[in-house]
């Protein structure tokens, strides 16, 4: 067993990472190539390759942090999230962002970083209690609080993210099947209570224009049906790059962002699209094996909540670009234009390195 | 070890879970995406397209009509439209008000023509056509969504001849012809004369243009168009030159004049005054203009030749004079004694001479337009008779004109009376129908008609208003040929050259150009008489024959109609030798 340990990178990992920030990059190029977009700000791809090159850097400096440093400042970390997202309450009311110079920082990706190493500490510090309701309500506690801080900004979409990641954080941790099908029921009573007390109108729109976006096409149903048209109308082969006219004419609104699924779908077309979901596919089931593979529980816990929060931000942002759920501000991960969504997503994916390495070490 | 080994297979299994969860989810995506872009993807295609494809309708420019000399009288000229793209109306109520204010016109109107073309929502809906430029420019100062201004031909009347009642006017369509789908909102539809009779030969068929937008409904680029296809051209065998002649001497009475060639049917000239401009239908109407106009107890509309119902009159003698000579009821060398009154049991009636005419034959009581004698011939004739050659003569039945509107008229007899007065025929009744009044009634066309039968030795044509559509002729076409003994046309002839030319009734139409023909004066129950002439010129070999019909004129025929006829033919004729002065000089 030599001293220093042979690191060697999960190339399927950085391969497919650098793969989809390619295609974020060009995605973006083409979205945002339409006379708004150059009047409002003239090159949002080259911002976007800044980012991805900060990204690149953040995950690789992540990567060789031992993952149980997170674990130890975990709950540091994460009351400095819930301070920042009171502080936005109390200082820009109802907004999402923080505007450091001229970048703009959103408290709410900083949770999506903080939160699994939170709940994976908080799981490690009550070993066997998680698994039992006094464990269970500590826990909801926990998740509850940025959790409404971030529903009442009003960002509903980054709020029902927390969702699968608190349930895949439980079952991985060790808390049984029943307890979750709990909760899930118990969930399913607050949520008309929900609906009729806090959501907001707009939030309340989206819902029912989704469940009928035909009623109002050019009002509330209009994202859903351009966005639909657009990634329909891109067939089989695509339109082409740039060639989008859903994309390219602004038929769909928020279409370097949150929408960013529809430009892709439109100018690359089915087959193209499904070569785009096995790179995801395949980083985040290796992300998966990393997680099973892990040499200790705190390693299992944070790859498999990278895992979820990778799985269930994509599956929310193109499930509502194909209109199969309702437009919730979700970004697609690695391919939406955003500096603060990107950056975390990479120092997740810097820490499932980190996690890689460790089972290569123990397995020298 | 053992319990490391059980709680890796309980890792195991988690993760499994975990494995299928995330293939499912992936594999929904999938199925989605096959199902929006591989089955589904054509439709959706289509609805991208139509979603950045604006059509523009391409109005088709109407055929143009000219005379007979290839004058253009009507034709087209560019003009402002403005029109809404109901998929690019981002705030509709606003938009709405906004343009109603700047185009005077109501929001329920605008609101009603968008649901109108609602199943259409790509395409532009034209919501006032002939919009002032200085409303242009305001409108595209305030850059309201979904509207747009194009250019379209608009109907232009060029004045050559103010010929409203021939040419008729076109209107836009309405709601309901949209909905049937025939048309667009804001076609030009021919609503009255040739335009409407005509209309689907001059309408020609729309085209479209196609604009590629943005989500904002800003013109980015052609995307492609399909040209409109231009109506048929129309020449009418109106003369302009006599047309303006025949209007400059109607103007300022009521009434018609119509010229014509009797060989063949074909129209120089029809006015009937008052009439209307037909600019004002093709762009913007004033509403209180248009019921001014459309109630009017002047009745500008009413087209006088061919839908106006008058008494003929004394015009109708030869008729009777022609049933008489044809039953052998009356030669030539029959006479009649004319006291100026006529007694019949216990009723009498005065000739419009109420000294008398003293002894008349046929060609006298006709040159002198001699009611006594009329009176007895048509006691002679009978009513049975008297119907069945007015019915040879054209009353009671249309001429045939190309021009909508035409009327029958009503040629009576006793069973008629029988049905619509539910009362006996009295002889007095014969006596009234043998000078053409009575119950008979008929249009001014018809009137003439009956002299071109005469003309014609029995034949008469169609009479008609367009000469060719396109390059093809319309031909003259017979519509009837009754037999006539032609020495009792030369009888009958005879009385209408002695009428002009032997100091009869008609002497104010002597001419140069031998004139023949017959005064009417014409008793009016409603008011001032009216007066008639019909004449026809040359009279040996007649090629045009003309009729001047006022309404209510107060004036006798031979006073105030037949120095019209007069001026009618002398012009006809004069034009006419201009023409071919001008064709000889070019042959030099």
């Amino acid at each position: 067993m030599p001293k220093t340990p042979a690191k060697t990178f999960n190339v399927v990992i950085l391969s497919c990472v650098c793969i989809l920030l390619a295609f974020s990059v060009l995605m973006i190029y083409s979205a945002t190539n339409s006379v708004e977009y150059r009047a409002l700000y003239k090159a949002f791809y080259l911002r976007q390759i800044m980012w991805a090159s900060l990204g690149l850097v953040v995950m690789f400096a992540i990567s060789y942090i031992n993952y149980s440093t997170w674990i130890e400042i975990a709950d540091k970390l994460y009351w400095i999230t819930v301070i920042l997202l009171v502080l936005l309450l109390f200082f820009r009311g109802s907004m999402r962002w923080f505007h450091i110079g001229p970048f703009t920082f959103q408290p709410s990706e900083l949770a999506k970083f903080t939160m699994p190493l939170a709940l994976s500490r908080f799981i490690l510090d009550n070993k066997g209690k998680a698994e039992v309701l006094e464990g269970m309500i500590k826990i909801g506690a926990m998740i509850v609080i940025p959790l409404i801080l971030i529903i009442v900004q009003p960002d509903l979409g980054t709020g029902l993210v927390f969702v699968p990641l608190f349930f895949c954080l439980l079952y991985v941790g060790g808390v049984s099947i029943r307890y979750l099908g709990y909760l899930i029921t118990l969930m399913a009573i607050f949520a008309p209570v929900y609906y009729f007390t806090l959501m907001k109108s707009y939030q309340k729109n989206r819902l029912l224009s989704f469940l009928n976006p035909e009623s109002d096409p050019l009002g509330k149903g209009y994202s859903i049906i351009q966005s639909k048209i657009a990634v329909g109308s891109g067939g089989i082969f695509g339109k082409g790059f740039m060639k989008g006219t859903q994309s390219q004419l602004n038929f769909v609104p928020e279409n370097h962002t949150d929408f960013i699924f529809a430009v892709v779908g439109e100018e690359m077309g089915f087959l193209l699209v499904f070569i785009l979901l096995l790179a995801y596919l395949m980083l985040i089931l290796e992300g998966l094996k990393i997680a099973m593979h892990a040499k200790d529980k705190a390693g299992m816990l944070l790859a498999s909540g990278v895992v979820s929060l990778l799985t269930a931000q994509l599956f929310m942002n193109i499930g509502m670009a194909i209109g199969i759920l309702p437009v919730v501000g979700v970004p697609l991960p690695l391919l939406s234009y955003g500096g603060s969504s990107l950056l975390f997503t990479m120092a997740l994916i810097g820490i499932l390195l980190n996690v890689h390495f460790s089972i290569k070490r123990s397995s020298l | 070890m053992v319990f490391k080994r059980q709680q890796d297979t309980e890792d195991r299994k988690k993760f499994k879970t975990i494995l299928i969860v995330i293939i499912s989810l992936f594999v929904i995506i999938v199925l989605r995406l096959f199902w929006l872009q591989v089955i589904r993807g054509g439709y959706y295609s289509g609805l991208a397209l139509s979603n950045s494809t604006r059509v523009i309708p391409d109005r088709a420019c109407r055929g143009l009509i000219s005379d007979r000399n290839g004058e253009i009288l009507v034709n087209n000229v560019p003009s402002f439209t403005v029109s809404l793209v109901p998929a690019d109306l981002k705030k509709k109520d606003y938009v709405v008000s906004e343009l109603a204010n700047l185009l005077e016109l109501n929001e329920d109107d605008i609101l009603s023509k968008l649901d109108g073309q609602q199943n259409r929502v790509f395409e532009a809906v034209k919501i006032k056509g002939d919009v002032p430029s200085q409303v242009v420019a305001q409108l595209e100062e305030s850059n309201l969504p979904g509207v747009r201004v194009d250019t379209e031909p608009k109907r232009n009347y060029t004045g050559k001849a103010s010929s409203c009642h021939v040419l008729g006017y076109v209107g836009e369509s309405n709601l309901e012809e949209v909905s049937n789908n025939q048309f667009c909102i804001g076609d030009s539809i021919g609503r009255a004369g040739v335009e409407k009779r005509y209309d689907e030969i001059l309408r020609g068929v729309n085209g479209s243009r196609e604009i590629e937008v943005d989500s904002a409904g800003r013109q980015l680029k052609p995307a492609g168009s399909k040209p409109f296809v231009k109506g048929t051209d129309l020449s009418l065998t109106i003369d302009s030159k006599l047309q303006n002649v025949c209007e400059g001497l109607i103007r300022g009475r009521k009434g018609c004049i119509i010229a014509m060639n009797p060989k063949n049917g074909e129209i120089y000239a029809l006015v009937s005054y008052p009439g209307f401009n037909p600019n004002i239908f093709s762009g913007k109407l004033d509403k209180r203009e248009w019921s001014g106009l459309i109630n009017s107890p002047e009745m500008p509309f009413l087209n006088r030749a061919v839908s106006g119902l008058y008494s003929p009159g004394s015009t109708f003698k030869i008729v009777t004079a022609t049933a008489a000579l044809e039953e052998r009821l009356l030669t030539e060398k029959d006479y009649f004694d004319c006291r100026g009154i006529f007694w019949y049991s216990d009723w009498n009636y005065n000739c419009w001479k109420l000294d008398g005419h003293g002894s008349q034959n046929i060609v006298d009581a006709i040159g002198h337009s001699c009611d006594i004698f009329f009176y007895q011939t048509g006691l002679l004739v009978k009513v049975e008779k008297l119907a069945a050659y007015s019915r040879f003569f054209g009353f009671g039945t249309e001429s045939g004109l190309d021009l909508d509107g035409e009327r029958k008229g009503i040629v009576p007899d006793a069973a008629w009376k029988e049905k619509f007065h539910n009362s006996h025929w009295f002889p007095g009744n014969t006596i009234q129908l043998a000078i053409g009044q009575s119950y008979l009634l008929a249009t001014p066309l018809q009137m003439l008609d009956s002299y071109n039968i005469l003309i014609n030795d029995g034949m008469l044509y169609r009479p008609h208003i367009v000469r060719s559509i396109g390059e093809q002729l319309v031909q003259p076409s017979a519509v009837k040929s009754i037999s006539i003994r032609s020495e009792d046309l030369v009888i009958v002839k005879k009385g209408l050259w002695r009428s002009v030319n032997l100091g009869g009734t008609g002497r104010n139409a002597k001419s140069i150009y031998e004139i023949a023909g017959k005064t009417a004066t014409i008793e009016n129950p409603h008011g001032p008489s009216h007066a008639s002439f019909i004449g026809f010129a040359p009279f040996n070999n007649p090629e045009i024959s003309a009729i001047a019909f006022f309404e209510g004129s107060g004036g006798g025929g031979g006073t105030d109609a037949a120095p019209v006829v007069k001026s009618v033919i002398e012009a006809y004729f004069k034009i006419k030798k201009e023409k071919n002065a001008k064709n000889a000089s070019k042959d030099f």
